[in-house]
C-alpha cells in the first residue's frame, strides 16, 4: 500500500512540477525577433518608436469573396516586441510611411502617407482604369482614423482626357508642419511612358491635416524613384532619389540628392553616376548623429544594369546636400567577408546584394540593412538579411547575415533610445508574408 | 605364451574390482556424518580430505565443509573452522543457516562472515516520458493560450551497479543512454478571414535529445516483503550526445512550411543535472533480482540559456520558433536484472 502511495506521489509531482510555455514568465532579455501574422499577407513599410514601444505600418493583401485589394494596417507592440491589441486596419488605401505625433512623451496620434487606388474597368481611356491618389491619414492614438486627405485629380474629364496619378512616398514631422514627399504623373496622352515627377507639400502639424503649401518639381523630364525618407533641417528639405535614364526603367539610373529650400526651388542637386551606365538606386537617407556631419545614404549599385552584380552601397552627404567625393563604399555579402571584413570595389560582386535602409548610430557611425539573394555559395534561401555597421568614415565595424528559406527584406533600421538596433521588414515564405521586428544589441547580436 | 596373457587379464580384473569397491563421494559424506555423530571428530578431516571433496557435487561440498566446520569448532581449531566456513560460502554464496537446527556455535561463526553480495551488476531497459519545464518564455510569434509542450516517449537502456550497504540500504549507480523526447505545439491565431473563419498558424515539432546519463541514488528498503519494495533518491548527471528538432508549420489559407530538421546541440548546455526520486520492487530471480522501478527526474539545471534563443536561424526565420529557457523533467518506467556478486570473508572484529 505504501509503495502505491509513493508511486502516485511521484506521478503527481511529475505532472504538476512543469511550467508550460504559456505559464512561464517572459525572459527579461533586451533583444528579440518577432513575427506578426495576420489573416492576410502583410508587407511592412515603416516603423516608428513611441514611448511605450513601437508602431509598424504595413499593407495587407486582403482577399474577399469576389475581390482582392491592399489595405494599410498598423501594429502596436510594447518595448519587448509583444503585440499590443489587434491589428488596426486603415481602410482606403496603402500606407508607405508613418510618423507618430508625440507631445510631452505622450502619443497624440499618427500620420500615415500612402496611396489610394481607384479602379474603373469601364474607363474609356486605358490610363484611367487605375487612377492613383496620394493619401494622408490622420490616426488617433486609439488607432482610429480621424481624417483622410487626398491629392488627386478631381477634374471631370472628357472621354479623351487622362487623369493625373499621385503617389505617396515619405513623411517627416517638423516643428512647423508635416512634410510629404511623393511623385506624380501628369494626365497626358501616353501617360505610362511619361516622367514621374517630384512632389512636395506640407501640412499643418496637427491631426486636421490642413494644407500649408504644395510644390512640384519637374527637372529635365526625368522619372524619379525616391528614398523612403525625407528630412527637414533649418528650412531645407533633403531626400535621395534615383533618376532613370529611360522613363520608368531604373536599370539605367544614377543617384541624386535633391536639396530644396522650403516652398522653393532646388538649392543643390548633387549627383553620382550620371556619366556612367549602371543600376544605381538609393533606398534611404538618414541624418548623422550630429547634424554637422550631414547624412548617410544606402542603396543598390550594380555594374550590370540587370542588377546581377548588385552590391549594397553607402555614401555620405554633407549638411548642404553635397555628396562627399570618395565617401561611397560598396559591400558584397561574400567578398566583404574575406580575410578582413571590409568594403569592396564597386564592380566586385559574387552575390546579388541590395541596400534598403540606414540609420545613424550614437557612436557617429551608421548601420545599414539590406539583403543578399541566395546563391550556391551563400544564403539560406531566397533573400536573407545583410547588415553592415560602419564607422563615421564608412569603415566596416561588423557585418551579419541571417535568414531562412524565405525572403527576409528589411524596410527600416533604427537605433533605439537604449542604443540597440531595431530592424523591421517583411518575411515572405511561399504565398504568405508576415511582418518581422528584430531588436539587436549595438554589435548586431541577439544574445541577451 | 598363454601364461603371461592370463596374468595380465587377472591383473586387469583385480584392478577393476578394487576400483569399484572404493566409496563414492556420497558414501564418504554419509560416513563422515556418522563419524561426526559418533563423536569421533579426529577422523573426519582424514575422511573429508581435499581430494575427496573435489569429486563431490556442489551440495555435497557444502555439506562436507559444514561437517568439517562443526568438527573444527568442537576440536577448538578456530582457524580451520573459519576456513571451512569460508569454503561453504565460496561454494554456495546463497548458503543460509537454520537457527533452529544449526548449533549456536556454528550460527555464531557464520555471523562473523560477510555473507551479503558485495555488489550487483546488471542491465536496464525502459521508457521515459519527458517534458520541458519552461523557466523563461521566449517566443518569436504571438502564441495563443493553447500552445503547449507535450510529453513524448523515449527509450533508455544501459548498465546498472548496486552496492548493498546493509540489509536495508543500497548505493545504486547506472550508466544509461537516455532518449528524451517532447512535442512542441505552438499556435498563432491570425484573426478571421473574409468568411469569418479563424485562421491558425501551427508549428508542430518533436525535439529528441540523446543523453549519456549517470544516475547515482541511495535506495532504502521500506519493508520486509518478498518483492523488496524500496524508495530511492539521488542525482543524475547527464552529458548531451545529440539534440535535434523536427518540425513543420501549417498555415491556414496559405501554403505550409515543409518539415525541417534543426540541429540544436550547439544551442544546448552539454551537462545537465537532475534530482531523482524513485520507487520500485526487487523480485528474486536466479542469482539476482528483477527490478521494476518508477523514477521521476526533475531537471535542476537549464538545458539552454537565453543567449541562444534565436541562435538557430533556420528555426526562427522559417518556422517562427524561438527557444525558451527550460529544464527537462521526465518520468521513467524501467525493468532491470541485477546479478549478485559475492566475496565472502571473515569480518574484522571491532575493537
Amino acid at each position: 500500500m505504501r509503495i502505491t502511495t509513493i508511486i502516485i506521489f511521484i506521478a503527481f509531482i511529475a505532472v504538476v512540477s512543469c511550467n508550460n510555455i504559456t505559464d512561464a514568465d517572459p525572459s527579461p532579455r533586451k533583444t528579440f525577433v518577432k513575427f506578426y501574422e495576420g489573416p492576410f499577407p502583410i508587407t511592412a513599410t515603416s516603423v516608428a518608436e513611441i514611448p511605450t514601444g513601437y508602431v509598424i505600418l504595413g499593407n495587407a493583401l486582403v482577399t474577399e469573396i469576389d475581390t482582392t485589394f491592399f489595405e494599410s494596417v498598423l501594429i502596436e507592440t510594447d518595448k519587448d516586441g509583444n503585440q499590443v491589441g489587434d491589428f488596426h486596419p486603415l481602410e482606403g488605401g496603402t500606407g508607405k510611411s508613418l510618423q507618430p505625433i508625440i507631445d510631452n512623451g505622450t502619443v497624440s496620434g499618427y500620420i500615415v502617407v500612402g496611396d489610394n487606388i481607384f479602379t474603373d474597368p469601364q474607363a474609356p481611356q486605358a490610363a484611367n482604369v487605375i487612377v492613383s491618389s496620394l493619401r494622408v491619414v490622420a490616426v488617433g492614438n486609439d488607432f482610429e482614423p480621424i481624417r483622410n486627405r487626398y491629392i488627386s485629380d478631381n477634374r471631370i474629364l472628357g472621354p479623351n482626357q487622362v487623369k493625373a496619378d499621385f503617389f505617396g512616398g515619405a513623411i517627416n514631422l517638423t516643428d512647423n508642419g508635416v512634410i510629404i514627399l511623393g511623385t506624380y504623373k501628369e494626365g497626358v496622352a501616353n501617360q505610362q511612358a511619361a516622367p514621374e515627377k517630384q512632389l512636395l507639400f506640407a501640412l499643418d502639424n496637427d491631426l486636421d491635416l490642413d494644407s500649408a503649401w504644395f510644390k512640384t518639381y519637374d527637372l529635365l523630364g526625368n522619372t524619379y524613384l525616391n528614398s523612403k525618407s525625407v528630412h527637414y533641417t533649418n528650412g531645407k528639405i533633403i531626400w535621395a532619389s534615383a533618376i532613370a535614364d529611360i522613363q520608368g526603367d531604373f536599370t539605367f539610373s544614377y543617384v541624386t540628392v535633391p536639396f530644396v529650400e522650403e516652398q522653393s526651388v532646388f538649392e543643390n542637386f548633387s549627383q553620382i553616376g550620371q556619366t556612367t551606365l549602371q543600376l544605381f538606386i538609393p533606398s534611404d537617407i538618414q541624418p548623422a548623429s550630429s547634424p554637422a556631419f550631414g547624412y548617410g545614404v544606402v542603396g543598390t549599385y550594380s555594374e550590370q544594369t540587370d542588377g546581377l552584380k548588385g552590391n549594397m552601397f553607402f555614401l555620405r552627404v554633407d549638411a548642404n546636400g553635397n555628396i562627399i567625393p570618395g565617401s561611397d563604399r560598396y559591400f558584397d555579402a561574400i567578398e566583404s567577408f574575406g580575410v578582413d571584413i571590409t568594403d569592396v570595389d564597386k564592380n566586385t560582386s559574387s552575390i546579388v546584394d541590395n541596400g534598403e535602409a540606414i540609420t545613424s548610430t550614437s557612436d557617429g557611425g551608421f548601420a545599414l540593412a539590406g539583403t543578399l539573394t541566395t546563391n550556391p555559395v551563400k544564403g539560406k534561401g531566397g533573400k536573407d538579411l545583410f547588415l553592415v555597421k560602419v564607422n563615421a568614415f564608412g569603415d566596416v565595424v561588423w557585418m551579419k547575415t541571417m535568414g531562412g528559406t524565405g525572403d527576409e527584406v528589411p524596410i527600416s533600421i533604427r537605433e533605439t533610445g537604449s542604443g540597440d538596433l531595431l530592424v523591421c521588414g517583411t518575411n515572405t515564405i511561399g504565398d504568405y508574408a508576415s511582418v518581422f521586428l528584430m531588436k539587436m544589441d549595438k554589435n548586431g547580436e541577439l544574445k541577451n | 605364451m598363454k601364461r603371461p596373457l592370463l596374468f595380465i587379464i587377472i591383473l586387469l580384473f583385480l584392478n577393476s574390482a578394487f576400483a569399484q569397491d572404493g566409496p563414492t563421494p556420497a558414501q564418504t559424506l554419509r560416513l563422515a556424518r556418522a563419524t561426526y555423530e559418533q563423536g569421533r571428530l579426529h577422523e573426519i578431516p582424514t575422511q573429508l580430505n581435499d581430494e575427496v571433496i573435489a569429486k563431490m557435487s556442489k551440495q555435497e561440498k557444502v555439506d562436507a565443509h559444514k561437517i568439517l566446520c562443526l568438527t573444527y569448532i568442537y576440536l577448538e581449531e578456530p582457524a580451520k573452522a573459519d576456513q571451512s566456513m569460508l569454503n561453504i560460502l565460496l561454494t554456495d554464496p546463497y548458503f543460509e543457516i537454520n537457527e533452529v537446527v544449526d548449533p549456536a556455535e556454528f550460527v555464531a561463526l557464520y555471523r562473523t562472515f560477510r555473507t551479503r553480495p558485495i555488489y550487483r551488476v546488471g542491465a536496464k531497459l525502459g521508457i521515459n516520458a519527458s517534458q520541458p519545464n519552461v523557466i523563461e518564455s521566449v517566443t518569436a510569434v504571438e502564441l495563443s493560450d493553447d500552445s503547449e509542450y507535450k510529453y513524448g516517449l523515449g527509450l533508455l537502456f544501459g548498465g546498472v551497479v548496486d552496492v548493498p550497504i546493509n540489509d536495508k540500504m543500497t548505493l545504486h549507480g547506472e550508466l544509461l543512454y537516455i532518449q528524451k523526447k517532447f512535442e512542441i505545439d505552438l499556435k498563432v491565431n491570425r484573426g478571421q478571414d473574409a468568411l469569418g473563419e479563424t485562421l491558425i498558424n501551427q508549428f508542430e515539432g518533436i525535439e529528441t535529445q540523446s543523453w549519456l546519463s549517470i544516475p547515482l541514488s541511495f535506495e532504502y528498503k521500506i519493508m520486509e516483503k518478498k518483492f523488496n519494495p524500496y524508495i530511492a533518491g539521488g542525482v543524475s548527471i547527464d552529458y548531451l550526445l545529440n539534440d535535434e528538432l523536427v518540425g513543420e508549420r501549417t498555415r491556414e489559407d496559405a501554403s505550409a512550411i515543409p518539415e525541417s530538421t534543426f540541429e540544436l546541440k550547439p544551442q544546448r548546455e552539454k551537462i545537465n543535472i537532475s534530482a531523482l526520486v524513485a520507487a520500485g520492487a526487487k523480485f528474486k530471480i536466479a542469482g539476482g533480482f528483477f527490478v521494476a522501478e518508477v523514477r521521476y527526474l526533475y531537471g535542476l539545471t537549464k538545458v539552454n540559456s537565453e543567449e541562444t534563443a534565436y541562435a538557430n536561424q533556420e528555426a526562427t526565420w522559417e518556422q517562427g520558433y524561438a527557444d525558451p529557457v527550460f529544464k527537462v523533467s521526465s518520468l521513467a518506467l524501467t525493468g532491470s536484472y541485477i546479478h549478485n556478486i559475492f566475496n565472502p570473508k571473515k569480518l574484522k572484529r571491532k575493537k
